[in-house]
């Protein structure tokens, strides 16, 4: 007992008892947490909440249900450290709270006061909970006006997809499609006031087909269908509940019960004041129709009215547009049908032009076109397609007095337009079958030509035809009257034409034949251009020839030269057959043949030979002509032939031209025959006669050339000579018989001859030229012959000359210099036999050179002779100065002188006068 | 023969003691009418809570003198059960110094007296 401390004064205990009845928990602990003092509140709170705490400490009475108040006081300012900390006690039957605020009273000394706050934590959570209703109620708030944003959003939306569309068909599908589902209805229908304003037409349901299909047509006086009452009020008719709907429309309760509709609304669809149609619509659930789903359903509405009128403007430009093009697509038709009938080469093909075009620029399935005989009074069928043979076969021609509608066509020059099958049948009686079942309407187009109807043309169509269309095709009517009118004339002009042209072309041909064949020479020569000429003017190919010669094929032609060959092949291979019936053998016995056409049977009976076969099929001869050529002895055959496919055979009337090409081209074939055969002979009489050993003199070096003009087939009448008299003078002599050919030659012979027997009694130059012309005069030949004769003295070089007509000879010194021998110039020979013809001395010194020529060495066309004596005078100066060693002075003054064209006979003879030697040398025998 | 803080006939013994036996015993010990008005608050428990039996005597013991108790462990045991001896470990904060202490809780039914003796637990 002594251990009890003693009893406090009186104030402390008032003090004791005041802290011991403290209704607020006060503990103080140092920072370590030992706790210093504590109150009985504190524990009396504590302790049955929590259970028996750890009261030495608060950090480990706390140590769970307040962790974080450890380390809050150590280092903390002075002051409150926390205030309304709150622990819960679940412990009791009751949920308890308790708040704890902390305070650091000063450094190291730390209180805390603990007082329950449970009501006030339930007063907290009744005011948090009615606070949770007000938010509750806020969030139902705006979820109410998000709903509204949704609708609005739906509006937008289907706002949009009514903007897109461009057809009323789009705009039901919108509103079928978007609309309906989105609004939450389960059947829909969109109806339009038809046209004659009678009735409302569904043109968009959506819903099961059983619950739209009695709702299709609607008319707008029925009384008893909300539909058709919105239609005539305007007013929109929303029934918001089943009870609703049965109360306003009890007869329509049992539809309504089938289709499952627990609310309708049916609205007006209105523009400018007038109902354009109307929106209904049934939903499953009943609808509150309150203010906010009325004014949806108007916008949506008049979104709707919107979309319609602006489809239909739409759909109503389109037309125009479509209007527009196929007028502007008719247009285009008849230009190209102008186009195409101006291209037409003749009548035949215009008709077939006029039948085709005319039929597709008016889109007909069938087309038939007639020809009016007004001479026969028939209108006669030409051409068809499309329809039925028997039609057309029924159709030969009618006569223009009967009264279809063809003829009707005909006598008013007017369309006729039978616009459905009861007309048709009504018009052409029991022939409508013929007609075929397509065929919706039938148009007689009257062809118009000059004033008069030329043809009908009849268009079968498989649609109704409208009143525009009637127009163009009347038009297209007249482009094809026009036309064929046209077509007529202008095959008359050309036909015309063709006959000028062609008898143009072939005058010119004949003409080019006789022409270009005389101009040059030679058998083969001739052939060759003839053919040439022909191909391809006339022919494809052709050929010259000359059955039963060493030759047969003189000359061939082809279209194109790789078949040439081919050509020539197979006239040799007809020619081996030699086939009765080979068509040369017999043109050239006089025959003139045409095969027009050349068919597979003409081949066959022709052909037999495989080879040969092959060979044909690669000429591939469509038409044939053969005709004789006259060529006086031989008898040749010209043979020409087409194969190219677009080539016109040939005709009679070709055969007569070929033939008469034949017989010019013929004669001129003989003609150049009978020269060449001549020129051979002539040929062969000038060798003859022209020396064939010259002088061979020891101070004379001599030269001669003889050149032939390009035209061989003539032989000329130049000649030369060089001989040595008894008296050892030496003569020289050029002479020129004009003229050609053999009468030429032969003369020329007889005057080198005579003149050679004449000179050595001829006292001079003059007596021996006076001497051979009367000589020569015996002699019927030429009119004209000219000679120079020249007697040189080789001892002194003393030269004696005369001319009959020739042109002058020519000295050529050593030293380049010339002397003219242009005195003593007679006459030519003929005709002036009696002329006293005279001599004249020239000089020639050592080494100079004696140049006589005929007139072919100097002369040129269009020149002076004097410009030729010239040059000849500046080459002999320039050639022979010196005279080259080891050439033919001739040779080489005519190569100089005369061009590559001369056309005339030239003889040259260049003789050298050497100075006398002491030896004479050898000298030829 | 002194009466110990355990005995098993302590309720009955209290029943008869004056205030000055009281005094005598060597733990503290508070004598409550039912109502728990302080009818004896004996000298050890005077001199370890520092207050003096006259400022309490006719308070009420739970609510006034040791509002530490004034709870369902303590007080509403006396009301539940009028019959009741039990012991139980608690703190006590004598002088507002945490003081952890043994109590036994008596009552009899047939009495208008209760007690609450007090002994320190670590001794």
């Amino acid at each position: 007992m002594a251990d009890l401390p003693p009893l406090p004064d009186d104030q402390t205990q008032s003090l004791l008892k005041f802290l011991y009845v403290c209704p607020i928990g006060l503990l103080s602990y140092r920072d370590d947490g030992a706790i210093e003092h504590v109150n009985p509140e504190a524990v009396n709170l504590l302790t049955p909440a929590f259970g028996m705490l750890d009261y030495q400490n608060v950090y480990a009475a706390f140590a769970h249900l307040w962790p974080e108040l450890e380390g809050l006081a150590v280092g903390a300012p002075i002051g409150r450290l926390v205030e309304d900390h709150r622990i819960r006690s679940t412990t009791g039957p009751q949920d308890r709270w308790f708040s704890l605020s902390v305070v650091r009273v000063a450094e190291g000394s730390n209180m805390m006061v603990v007082t329950e706050v449970t009501a006030m934590v339930v007063a907290e959570e009744r005011l948090a909970e009615s606070l949770a209703t007000v938010q509750a109620f806020e969030q139902d708030r705006a979820s109410a006006a998000s709903a509204l944003a949704r609708s609005r959003q739906l509006l937008a939306d289907l706002t949009g997809e009514l903007s897109r569309v461009a057809s009323v068909a789009e705009v039901a599908e919108v509103v079928g499609h978007s609309c309906v589902p989105a609004l939450g209805a389960h059947v829909g229908g969109l109806y339009l006031l038809s046209p004659d304003g009678e009735r409302l037409l569904m043109i968009e349901g959506s819903g099961a087909d059983e619950l739209i299909d009695p709702w299709r047509s609607i008319p707008v006086g029925s009384g008893d269908l909300p539909v058709a009452r919105v239609a005539r009020t305007r007013e929109p008719d929303l029934l918001p509940t089943a009870q609703a709907i049965a109360a306003a429309w009890p007869h329509l309760d049992a539809e309504r019960a089938r289709q499952g509709t627990a609310a309708w609304a049916t609205l007006p669809l209105v523009e400018a004041e007038q109902v354009v149609g109307v929106l209904a619509l049934a939903f499953p659930e009943p609808q509150p129709f309150d203010d906010e789903q009325r004014a949806f359903l108007a916008l949506l509405c008049d979104r709707v009215t919107e979309a319609i009128s602006r489809a239909r403007l739409f759909e109503r430009e389109r037309l125009e547009h479509a209007r527009w093009e196929q007028a502007e697509r008719r247009t285009r038709s008849v230009y190209e049908l102008t186009a195409a009938l101006a291209d037409a080469p003749d009548a035949e093909s215009t008709w077939l032009t006029v039948l085709h075009e005319v039929g597709r620029a008016a889109g007909s399935v069938s087309t038939a076109l007639f020809d009016v005989d007004h001479e026969q009074g028939l209108l006669r069928y030409k051409h068809q397609y499309g329809l039925r043979q028997s039609f057309a076969d029924a159709w030969e021609s009618f006569d223009l007095g009967s009264d279809l509608p063809v003829i009707e066509a005909v006598k008013t020059a007017s369309i006729v337009v039978l616009h459905d099958r009861d007309e048709m049948r009504r018009r052409v009686g029991d022939r409508w079958r013929g007609f075929g079942g397509a065929i919706q309407a039938w148009v007689c187009l009257p062809l118009m030509g000059d004033g008069a109807v030329t043809g009908v043309i009849c268009l079968g169509f498989d649609r109704t035809l409208d009143a525009d269309e009637e127009i163009f095709m009347s038009l297209l009517g007249r482009q094809a009257g026009l036309a064929l009118e046209r077509a007529k004339l202008r095959e008359i002009e050309h036909a015309a034409h063709e006959r000028e042209r062609r008898s143009r072309a072939r005058a010119e041909i004949l003409s080019s034949v006789t022409g270009q064949l005389s101009e040059i020479e030679g058998t083969v020569e001739r052939a060759e251009r003839l053919v040439r000429l022909l191909v391809p003017r006339v022919a494809d190919f052709a050929s010259v020839e000359l059955p039963g010669t060493d030759h047969p094929i003189v000359a061939v032609a082809h279209r194109h030269p790789d078949l040439v060959a081919v050509l020539r092949e197979l006239r040799e291979r007809h020619r081996l057959a030699e086939d009765e019936a080979c068509s040369v053998a017999r043109a050239a016995a006089g025959e003139r043949q045409l095969i027009s056409v050349i068919t597979a049977e003409i081949r066959s009976e022709f052909i037999t030979n495989p080879e040969t076969a092959a060979i044909f099929a690669r000429l591939a001869p469509t038409s044939h002509i053969a005709v004789p050529l006259p060529m006086g002895h031989t008898a040749g055959a010209l043979l020409v032939g087409l194969s190219e496919p677009d080539r016109r055979p040939y005709t009679p009337d070709d055969l007569d031209f070929i033939a008469e090409i034949g017989a010019r081209a013929g004669v001129l074939l003989g003609n150049a025959q009978v020269m060449e055969a001549e020129h051979s002979i002539a040929n062969r009489l000038q060798d003859a006669l022209l020396p064939i050993r010259l002088l061979d003199h020891p101070q004379i070096v001599l030269h001669t050339t003889y050149r032939a003009g390009g035209d061989q087939l003539r032989v000329g009448g130049d000649w030369y000579d060089a001989f040595q008299l008894p008296n050892g003078l030496i003569t020289f002599v050029v002479g020129d018989v004009v003229g050609r050919g053999i009468d030429a030659a032969t003369f020329m012979g007889r005057l080198s001859n005579g003149l050679a027997a004449l000179a050595p009694k001829a006292g001079s130059t003059a007596e021996l030229l006076t001497e051979l012309a009367r000589f020569s005069a015996n002699y019927a030949g030429p009119d004209f012959a000219t000679v120079f004769v020249a007697v040189l003295d080789p001892t002194d070089g003393t030269l004696r000359y005369s001319s009959a007509g020739h042109p002058p000879g020519l000295i050529v010194l050593s030293d380049g210099t010339t002397r003219w021998l242009n005195e003593a110039t007679g006459p030519p020979l003929f005709g002036f036999s009696t002329y006293r013809r005279t001599e004249a001395e020239a000089v020639m010194p050592p080494d100079s050179n004696l140049i006589l020529y005929s007139d072919g060495l100097i002369e040129r066309r269009g020149e002076s002779i004097a410009v030729g004596l010239e040059r000849l005078e500046q080459v002999a100066q320039q050639l022979l100065n010196p005279p080259p060693a080891a050439r033919n002075c001739a040779d080489l003054l005519a190569d100089t002188m005369i061009g590559a064209d001369n056309d005339d006979d030239a003889v040259l003879l260049c003789a050298l006068f050497l100075a006398q030697r002491e030896s004479n040398g050898l000298r030829a025998s | 023969m002194e009466l110990a803080f355990d005995s098993t006939d302590l309720l009955s013994r209290l029943e008869s003691m004056s205030s000055d036996e009281l005094d005598l015993l060597p733990f503290g010990l508070i004598v409550m009418n039912r109502d728990g008005d302080v009818l004896a608050y004996n000298r050890y428990e005077s001199r370890r809570a520092g207050i003096s039996a006259a400022k309490v005597l006719g308070q009420n013991f739970f609510t006034s003198v040791g509002p530490c108790t004034n709870n369902y462990l303590i007080a509403q045991r006396y009301i539940d059960e009028p019959d009741l001896d039990d012991y139980l470990d608690f703190v006590f904060t004598l002088r507002m110094e945490p003081t952890p202490v043994r109590l036994r809780l008596l009552a009899r039914a047939d009495s208008g007296r209760q007690y609450l003796a007090v002994v320190n637990r670590d001794g």
